[in-house]
């Protein structure tokens, strides 16, 4: 089961910026543009909560034990992320490229889904929310993946 | 989302807080495209895989420094 927060603030600046995306010259923001904005954003997050699990233990606010899972959790998501950014590389929206980042998405949620829940109530120092809307935001951005590449005009 | 302005986002920023100023300037950074499509697109996938390579790099040398007990 994902897990749900009511506060996203990661996700919420995201949502609130991609107002704001924007390209200079004022020409729109294409399609294409947008999937690989979302999916950057991923690999960025991740890769914070990966920082924030080690700061926090040099803060002592976690124990080594309990930063394990959550590290291991975002190697497991940047392995399967980095398939997600070779698909969406090729630059087509096809059925079966569709269906294989679907995949990988329903993939990252599992091993998020898959951590125990001793740490994530932890504040992570490099996003300042808890570990918790650090992986709930993970799981948004995924589906931010998916249905901005469903924009593109191919259904899953 | 439209009638958002700078002014939301920098409460926002605000409301999370300066220890989470970096991951926002990365964020930022993604949302301030250039005028040429492919460069975008190429700047984004770097992005991503060098975010994704250091974190398991990271990981790995975690696990490795930290071996699971039984």
């Amino acid at each position: 089961m994902i897990r749900k927060v009511s506060i996203v603030p990661v996700m919420a600046l995201l949502v609130l910026a991609s107002a704001c995306l924007h390209k200079s010259g004022g020409a729109a923001v294409t399609p294409w543009e947008k999937v690989h904005t979302y999916n950057a954003a991923l690999a960025e997050t991740n890769n914070a909560v990966e920082h924030g699990a080690e700061a926090a233990v040099s803060s002592n606010l976690l124990q080594p034990a309990q930063a394990t899972p959550i590290i291991n959790m975002t190697g497991q998501v940047a392995l399967l992320h980095q398939q997600i950014t070779a698909l969406l590389a090729q630059g087509q929206a096809t059925t079966a490229n569709m269906a294989g980042v679907k995949s990988l998405v329903d993939q990252i949620k599992v091993s998020i889904a898959n951590l125990p829940p001793a740490a994530l109530g932890i504040k992570n120092p490099k996003s300042a929310q808890t570990f918790e809307a650090d992986v709930s935001s993970i799981g948004s951005i995924a589906d931010a993946i998916l249905s901005s590449l469903q924009a593109t005009g191919v259904s899953p | 989302m439209n009638e958002q302005t700078i002014a939301d986002i920098a409460n926002l920023i605000a409301q999370i807080g300066p220890q989470a100023i970096e991951l926002v300037i990365k964020l930022e950074a993604l949302l301030n495209l250039g005028p040429d499509e492919k460069q975008n697109i190429a700047n984004a996938v770097a992005a991503s895989n060098a975010a994704d390579q250091d974190t398991i790099a990271r990981a790995k040398a975690w696990a490795a420094a930290h071996p699971a007990t039984p």
